[in-house]
């Protein structure tokens, strides 16, 4: 019995090892990196230099930097994810994956690790940004809280949702083009004119929203300089969905079928 | 009869005299306001000092006096938000004697580049007028370089280290030997 449970504890554990090799060893993980960084540098660089002509944008600056590091970051994330399972389906390798004696379970929790990395990575690459520009303001140690915060639950909720799509999903492209699109749809309200996302209406939806309720979290501590305690209620519906999108992830990972490629 | 053109004489002086005081009251036009210095130069964020100094040139004390200052940009016809300037709009500096003047400061920061006109007015409540004073032109320089906020370092190096590992990754991975699949020649 404790060999059985030690053998399937450390099954996620060699899954995630392999897939970490093959994100960040292979051209894959690197180049979304390089991606995301450009994306970021260009972005930081051009809202630093609005900053350097009226004191008042520095602070806007800092949240809009932050935001899109939380946004474009949980979408690298989800790529990887929503490539995890059908990805591995279009290539012919899931039939190979499903014959090991790791547990379904355990080879889903092992991907949505791997997946998580790119997060993380993202996050490394968007720290010192972030911390340079949110040093004329002085919101330096908020910025970086929000980040890892708030940033790591809507990432953790949006991994979870990439592979849980990834799973039902018979080809790749059907699974990414869904996980952009709910991704997309969730940032939406974030976008809403203040009048429509300010009503009672508008409120709830932007807080039940674990995408836009991030990305709220972030304007109100970083620009409107409102106080951490105000503030959280908007990580409920993040870790809410991190929480209940992981388990059905877990789930879902005992119906995961050959499709096309048996 | 002496008794009542006695009493009228003094009821209607004693009106002349109400009106002549109640006019004093509320007319600041004894008031002088005056701002110095008369021009001033600084960089984007830089706080400077405005002196406002209230002169009572009238025979009479003032009513309660509040000083407030505005600033405008004449280039664009517009006010700037004052606000964004300082955090004090207005200050009630009480009664100024006859004769006397009062000189009180004002911290003001700029917010954005350009040329500003500023300037400050004494108000009392139920004057009739107003006492402005005279302008002060700031110039404020923007703070436009090629390394903003310090970001250009971070901005260009960033970049440069993933795109680094990515290429040693793809050297390494060319570099591996390929192994040959079962029944292919190697």
């Amino acid at each position: 019995m404790t060999t059985k449970r030690s053998e399937s504890s450390a099954g996620w554990w060699v899954i995630a090892k392999q897939e970490l090799i093959d994100l960040w060893f292979s051209s894959k993980g690197l180049s979304v990196l390089l991606g995301f960084t450009l994306l970021l540098s260009a972005l930081s660089y051009l809202a630093s230099a609005d900053a350097g002509i009226n004191l008042l944008d520095a602070r806007e600056s800092v949240g809009v930097v932050v935001q899109v590091s939380i946004a474009l970051g949980t979408l690298a994330a989800l790529v990887v994810s929503a490539d995890a399972i059908s990805g591995e389906r279009e290539r012919g390798t899931l039939e190979a994956l499903l014959v090991t004696p790791v547990a379904r379970r355990n080879i889903v929790i092992g991907k949505l690790v791997a997946a998580t990395s790119m997060w993380v990575a993202a996050l490394v690459v968007a720290l010192p940004f972030v911390a340079v520009m949110a040093d004329g303001p002085g919101v330096a140690s908020e910025a970086v809280l929000v980040l890892v915060v708030g940033g790591g639950l809507v990432a953790a909720a949006l991994t979870a949702l990439g592979l849980a799509v990834s799973s039902v999903s018979m080809s790749n492209r059907t699974s990414l083009a869904a996980s952009v699109a709910i991704l997309l749809l969730l940032a939406a309200p974030s976008q809403l004119p203040s009048i429509a996302s300010n009503g009672t209406l508008g409120a709830v939806f932007v807080k039940a929203n674990p995408v836009s309720s991030g990305l709220k979290l972030a304007n109100n501590v970083l620009v409107r300089q409102q106080p951490w305690p105000d503030n959280w209620g908007f990580l409920i519906s993040p870790l809410l969905a991190a929480i209940v999108l992981t388990a059905i992830a877990i789930a879902l990972s005992d119906r995961l079928e050959l499709g096309g490629a048996r | 009869m002496t008794a009542r053109i006695a009493c009228l004489t003094a009821v209607v002086l004693a009106s002349t005299f109400g009106l002549t005081s109640a006019a004093a009251a509320e007319s600041l036009d004894d008031i002088n306001v005056a701002v110095d210095p008369a021009s001033q130069s600084v960089v984007l964020g830089e706080a400077f000092t405005l002196q406002v100094t209230v002169t009572n040139e009238g025979d009479e004390a003032t009513l309660p006096l509040v000083l407030h200052v505005d600033i405008t940009d004449p280039q664009k016809s517009t006010s700037v938000d004052p606000e964004d300037w300082t955090s004090t709009l207005s200050k009630a500096i009480g009664i100024v004697d006859s004769g006397s003047s009062l000189t009180v400061d004002w911290e003001l920061q700029p917010i954005s580049g350009g040329d500003f006109a500023v300037y400050a007015v004494a108000l009392a409540a139920g004057a009739e007028t107003l006492s402005p004073s005279n302008v002060l032109r700031v110039t404020v320089q923007d703070q436009r370089s090629l390394n903003p906020g310090g970001i250009l370092p971070v901005a260009i190096g960033a970049p440069i280290v993933v795109g680094g590992l990515l290429l040693v990754q793809m050297r390494l991975a060319r570099r591996s030997p390929r192994v040959p699949l079962a029944g292919t020649p190697g």
